[in-house]
């Protein structure tokens, strides 16, 4: 792993790392895995989940960038999350062995635009963020919100609930799930942000029959806006006073 | 179908006075039987989903702050669609029973109008809570994106109701066998997994279902109206080896009665 944080820096050209801005949100979707050569079959959501992802953050005001296929890679992931305030991704996802380790991890795996797809460790992205907390993360996969995902504390959010209080919020999947039922929910929680705040946006989207027992799971401040721009310029905060 | 209601491109259509007041008293009607706090004021509005055509009014309950505390969704001959409550809830430090669980969503279900038959599943929620679900069966088939979904929240408050009821199409007059399913999805997996994948991906379930069809695999959507659910051969498979490092399972889907490709689903 070491060694691949390691060429994770070197990709950065040696360059001082990124400030982290204000409003850069990555969006990050793996079609290559679910889609030929590497699988006989075209599977749609993908592109279809990044589609909403990008106009949910950008709605939201973020500057997005969206990447799949070769954009979306280990060494890509790792030098932008830096600057990321905000990160979606839609990937095969688990609590991977990490041999270097000796240990599992939380992670997701990269496009890479082939189909041989490497891992991101939760402990690679927390390196290259180095304590930088997030603001909003969506991480679209199986078992990156399981009770002890190593994944939320990679992007400065912890395992924690509130109600009030800060501006961040990490939103995952316990255990397994299906692209339609993610799609489903993820399609209300972004549209839903337009007027609720992050938990009430998860809240309804978590009220749906979905078709498999889907699991949803979060962290952070129920009623942060989701708007960039951290403690300020907070106009939809719930509650007066507390921005 | 009322799942993934569009709101971004929304076809908000015009809610008359007579339907808004409607909606709100039918909102102000659940709140009263759920014995939830009685909102400052309610707005209402008409929303439809651009995919199906599906229309609901939404009555979001409002605090004197103006922020919302629930939003109810119903249907336009009245039928209450989805109902949900907002703010975090902390877990209750005392735990409840499968029954208790059990007991509380159905009163749920009752009071807020709900009918719910056949057996309930009971799941604890990874954010906290209860979900107690009655998933509708026809004839013994399950529905799997139809029935009734109550969540408690975790100190066993009310936390949301949904109900989910799509047309059926016309069943099938003579069924495929499993035999023939299998046959079918055997064939689909030959050719999808080739050369060292071949052998990686494999059957593990069969069952009958009425399903959605949908554009997973790029197969062409029927042109029964969208939303319309079609009994289907579900075929679940399994992945292995270097395949499951791009996805866990597959669903297939085939229609019935000629098993034409309805989609499916990817674990990925």
């Amino acid at each position: 792993m070491a060694v691949t944080v390691i060429a994770a820096l070197i990709a950065l050209g040696g360059a001082a790392r990124p400030t982290l801005a204000v409003d850069q949100a990555s969006v990050d979707s793996n079609v290559s895995a679910f889609r030929p050569p590497c699988v006989g079959f075209v599977d749609s959501h993908p592109s279809q989940m990044l589609s909403l992802a990008t106009a949910g953050l950008r709605s939201l005001g973020y500057t997005v960038s969206a990447y799949s296929g070769a954009a979306f890679n280990h060494a890509s992931v790792l030098a932008r999350t830096a600057g990321d305030a905000s990160f979606y991704v839609h990937s095969h996802g688990d609590e991977y062995w990490n041999s270097a380790a000796q240990r599992r991890y939380n992670g997701f795996r990269e496009d890479s635009g082939d189909c041989n797809q490497a891992v991101i460790f939760s402990p690679e992205i927390a390196a290259a963020r180095a304590g930088r907390v997030s603001n909003l993360v969506v991480i679209s996969t199986c078992h990156n919100a399981d009770p002890a995902s190593t994944l939320p504390g990679a992007f400065g959010i912890a395992r924690t609930k509130a109600q009030t209080g800060a501006s961040h919020f990490y939103l995952g999947y316990a255990g397994i799930a299906y692209d339609n039922d993610e799609q489903a929910f993820e399609k209300v929680f972004w549209s839903a942000l337009k007027s609720l705040s992050v938990g009430e946006a998860f809240d309804l989207a978590a009220d749906q029959t979905f078709s498999h027992p889907l699991d949803a799971d979060w962290w952070g401040t129920y009623t942060w806006s989701g708007l960039p721009g951290g403690v300020s310029g907070c106009t939809r905060c719930l509650v007066a006073g507390e921005q | 179908m009322l799942t993934g209601l569009d709101r971004q491109a929304p076809d908000r259509l015009t809610l008359s006075a007579a339907a808004n007041a409607a909606a709100t008293a039918q909102a102000a009607s659940l709140d009263r039987r759920l014995g939830l706090p009685v909102p400052a004021s309610q707005v209402a509005e008409r929303l439809a989903d651009p995919v199906t055509g599906l229309i609901v009014d939404e009555v979001r309950d409002l605090d004197p702050l103006g922020q919302p505390i629930g939003i109810s969704r119903f249907d336009p001959s009245g039928q209450l669609v989805s109902a949900v409550q907002l703010g975090f809830v902390a877990p209750a430090t005392t735990v409840m029973t499968t029954a208790a669980v059990m007991s509380r969503a159905t009163a749920v279900a009752a009071s807020a109008g709900v009918t719910v038959s056949g057996a309930a599943t009971t799941t604890p929620r990874a954010a906290g809570g209860w979900l107690v679900r009655w998933v509708r069966t026809i004839a013994g088939v399950p529905v799997p994106g139809d029935g009734v979904s109550v969540q408690l929240a975790g100190d066993g408050s009310f936390h949301g109701v949904v109900r989910t009821e799509h047309p059926l199409a016309a069943p099938p007059v003579a069924l495929l066998s499993e035999a023939q399913a299998r046959t079918l999805a055997g064939a689909r997996l030959d050719a999808w997994f080739t050369g060292a994948l071949h052998g990686q991906a494999t059957i593990s379930s069969l069952a009958l279902a009425w399903v959605a069809p949908n554009d997973s695999f790029d197969d062409p959507l029927p042109t029964a109206p969208a939303g319309t659910l079609r009994l289907a051969w579900v075929v679940r498979v399994t992945s292995s080896g270097a395949l499951a490092d791009r996805f866990a399972g597959l669903e297939l889907a085939f229609d019935a009665g000629d098993g034409t490709p309805l989609g499916g689903d990817v674990l990925e």
